[in-house]
């Protein structure tokens, strides 16, 4: 007996001392032993407590439900934190309410199962987990706006740049005039400053350049121009460029071009832009008499490498990571009598990069160095015509309708894409692959490209690629849709947009019509009235024409299409039962939208002058003339189609004969 | 042979005053404007072969008083180059859509401009 109340005694210690509150409950949930933790966080008297329900503890809303709960844990008894995933509140006798975690333990006794519920007050720790998401709340603004001073930044370049230049134009161009004597003689000293001014501003107007290029990188304004090209060509101009320099340091140079690389397609002026910083590079750091190669080898199947080496004074490997950086000049004492921006290496990685490329720098200290730049390459393709390829593939073409190229093979996603655009008005094509889309896309021109990067016969990219270089498609509007999120490599190539798969499809129409294809080219005209034959009719011959139509038969349906759909034009029958189409003109007048679509009236009431004014419609069209040509004749006037009122009689001819037979 | 007419725009004074040396030089008769308003002016006495427009002009912009111009079927055949400090993508559309028969980026090349506007010339006078 002494020490089973000794154990008792210790045991009701520990549980004194425990820091969270201890509750234990009978099978009845009734409480039959709290701790001290338990008096202060809920605030009772344990005599308050003992014998109570364990849902006094809870705030009401939850007491409801614990019954459940309480049978649930009771038929699966095992320790467990209480409510996992679920926030649990203790109710305070002064009714407050706070945060809190519990843990549950069975505990087996004669009297029945009881439960243990540990219980600990957790508003602190929520309290530093609302900061915590406050301050990443502010991180995120605040990298918004640093994205966005960014931006704001670059903008300001590139307009500074355009600014500086007009000066500069005055500068040069007066030097120009007079050193070249065309305005009298001058002396020879003279001559020799003229001439120093004129290529330290010509050295201000390359600096301006390279930070006006860096800019519009970092704006994303750079603009990619790929065509087919003479790699030998481009090359030879470069070094005619740096020709005077060459010779005054006696440097030889040596260029060295793989024929398999001869012809590619890439931007001209980006390829001498990316070569002629390397190559006046390795001039000034080579010394007089030294070796300057320029190599472009093929690099793997669908690369190709160009690569300017020198036998300059090298660079510390420590240094490597520096050369490409902005405004970063390596700061030896050797390298510091080499005057230059510290922009031309990180133009040229930006240059590379955007264009899906690599770059990078091999070189040995005191002996030389190699950099080199790897581009993805393209060879122009055989443009013999390719084989006939079925166009069983065409689903719709209409002259009035954009065409949307779809270039797609997982055939689950071109279905998605082909119904999306279908419905929303456009005419689509399709392309399996590749081979192709360069078919399709080198015979016609389309309103639109939407097209998958991972084809089965080629990259993206390459069909795009080619599609710019040359044919009907060289500018038009191009999203991209693909699994990986790559956007660094596509950002070279103008795509209007870039979507990761599955791609949501209000994002993509959306993005269509800003990229100006817009299905509303074929104008929508919505018709109202409760006779379907003449719904029908009205159908038939506007779809004919190239319109889009949208049929309703009631005022009240009418109104909720005028909202949903802002059609062009509306078509509207008078008599209708419910809301007929006087109470649906009041209505629509007084939406917004109402000014700028027309209301043709078409009905069988014969209105007078002063009814027609009063409905303050576009048109009043007598329904039932035979023709109804009277009807489109209306309509072309606000939709323009460019029929003559003869080719509409023609083009109606039969529509109305049926309907007369009928 | 009478001197052909060119008729230089430009807002900025020494520009202008570069411009017309260097084609007085090479043999042309010129005329310089500041502002739109001074070209409509001019346009009203004089009928110049070629207009070398700057199209960033306080006021009214260089492109919108090149498609007035082009608009006036008496200036119809006169060529007209478009001058910008502006290097962005679309500016040379904008400048032929406006109706520029060419496009030069400042700074002007004191050595390739006279050649350039010869032969815009040259081929004007074959037409």
């Amino acid at each position: 007996m002494d020490s089973q109340f000794s154990y008792f005694f210790r045991l009701s210690a520990v549980l004194e001392a425990m820091p969270d509150a201890l509750v234990i409950v009978d099978s009845h949930a009734r409480i039959i032993l709290v701790n001290k933790q338990t008096e202060k966080l809920f605030g009772y008297e344990r005599t308050e407590l003992l014998g109570e329900f364990i849902e006094q503890l809870m705030p009401v809303r939850f007491r409801d439900r614990h019954q459940q709960h309480r049978n649930n844990y009771l038929a699966t008894p095992r320790t467990r934190p209480m409510g996992a995933g679920l926030e649990l509140f203790g109710l305070n006798k002064d009714g407050t309410e706070f945060p809190i975690e519990i843990s549950l333990s069975p505990l087996k006794t004669d009297e029945g199962l009881m439960v243990l519920a540990a219980v600990r007050d957790i508003t602190d720790r929520k309290q530093l987990e609302n900061q915590l998401r406050t301050k990443n709340d502010e991180l995120e603004t605040q990298n918004r706006r640093v994205q966005e001073a960014n931006r704001l930044k670059s903008e300001f370049l590139a307009n500074m740049s355009h600014e500086l230049r007009t000066p500069l134009n005055g500068i040069i161009g007066f030097a120009e005039l007079m050193h070249s004597g065309r305005v009298g003689p001058i002396s020879d000293e003279h001559k020799e400053y003229l001439g120093d001014i004129l290529s330290s501003s010509r050295h201000l107007l390359q600096l301006i350049n390279d930070v006006l290029d860096l800019a519009k990188i970092e704006a994303g304004k750079l603009e990619f121009h790929p065509e087919k090209v003479e790699v030998k060509k481009l090359v030879y101009e470069i070094r005619d460029i740096l020709r005077t320099l060459i010779a005054q340091k006696r440097i030889n140079l040596e260029i060295k071009i793989d024929p398999k690389v001869e012809q590619i397609i890439i931007d001209p002026s980006k390829f001498k832009q990316i070569l002629y910083n390397y190559v006046s590079n390795a001039i000034k750091f080579t010394p007089e008499a030294g070796h300057v190669y320029i190599n472009i080898n093929q690099d793997g199947e669908e690369k190709f490498r160009i690569e300017v080496k020198d036998s300059g004074i090298g660079i510390h490997t420590e240094d490597f990571p520096r050369l490409f950086t902005e405004f970063q000049q390596l700061d030896t004492s050797r390298a510091k009598k080499f005057q230059g921006t510290g922009l031309g290496l990180a133009l040229t990685k930006r240059l590379v990069e955007a264009q899906g490329g690599t770059v990078g720098v091999e070189s040995i200290f005191g002996k030389g160095s190699t950099f080199y730049a790897i581009l993805p390459q393209c060879t122009p393709l055989n443009e013999s015509p390719a084989e006939k390829i079925s166009h069983k593939n065409t689903i719709a073409a209409s002259a009035n309708v954009p065409t949307v190229l779809v270039i797609e093979d997982d055939l689950k996603d071109q279905a998605v894409i082909v119904k999306l655009l279908k419905n929303a008005g456009y005419a689509v094509e399709v392309a399996n692959n590749g081979k192709e889309a360069l078919h399709l896309g080198h015979e016609r021109r389309f309103d639109a490209l939407i097209l998958d990067l991972l084809l089965p016969d080629m990259n993206g990219l390459d069909v795009l690629q080619s599609l710019r270089a040359k044919g009907p498609n060289k500018d038009t509007p191009t999203i991209v849709t693909t699994v990986v999120a790559e956007k660094a490599i596509s950002v070279g190539f103008r795509i209007h947009d870039f979507f990761v798969k599955p791609v949501d499809p209000s994002e993509l129409l959306s993005s269509l019509k800003r990229s100006g294809v817009n299905p509303d080219n074929a104008k929508s005209i919505l018709v109202i009235d409760d006779n379907l034959s003449d719904l029908k009719l009205a159908k038939t011959m506007l779809d004919k024409l190239g319109y889009r139509v949208t049929c309703e038969t009631s005022g009240a349906s009418g109104l909720q299409a005028v909202k949903r759909q802002k059609p062009d034009a509306i078509v509207l029958d008078l008599l209708m039962p419910g809301m007929d189409g006087f109470e649906f003109l009041n209505r629509f007048r007084k939406t917004k939208i109402s000014r700028e679509i027309p209301v043709i009236i078409w009905t069988v009431n014969d209105l007078d002058d002063t009814d027609k004014a009063n409905l303050q419609a576009a048109a009043v069209v007598q329904k039932g003339d035979g023709s109804n040509l009277a009807l489109l004749v209306e309509l072309q006037r606000y939709l323009p189609l460019n029929y003559s009122i003869d080719e509409l009689t023609k083009k109606m001819g039969k529509i109305s004969k049926n309907k007369k037979t009928e | 042979m009478t001197k052909e007419l060119i008729l230089i725009v430009d807002d900025s004074p020494t520009n202008l005053k570069l411009a017309k040396i260097l084609l007085e030089l090479e043999g042309y008769d010129v005329h310089t404007a500041t502002d739109a308003e001074d070209v409509l002016e001019l346009l009203s006495t004089i009928q110049p072969h070629l207009i070398l427009m700057d199209l960033q002009l306080p006021g009214m912009d260089g492109l919108t008083l090149t498609r007035e111009i082009k608009a006036n079927p008496k200036y119809q055949n006169t060529i007209i180059v478009a001058v910008t400090a502006y290097a962005m993508k679309g500016d040379d559309q904008k400048a032929y859509a406006a109706g520029c028969d060419g496009y030069i980026t400042k700074p002007i090349d004191i050595n390739t401009l006279p050649k350039l506007l010869a032969e815009y010339l040259a081929k004007k006078r074959e037409v």
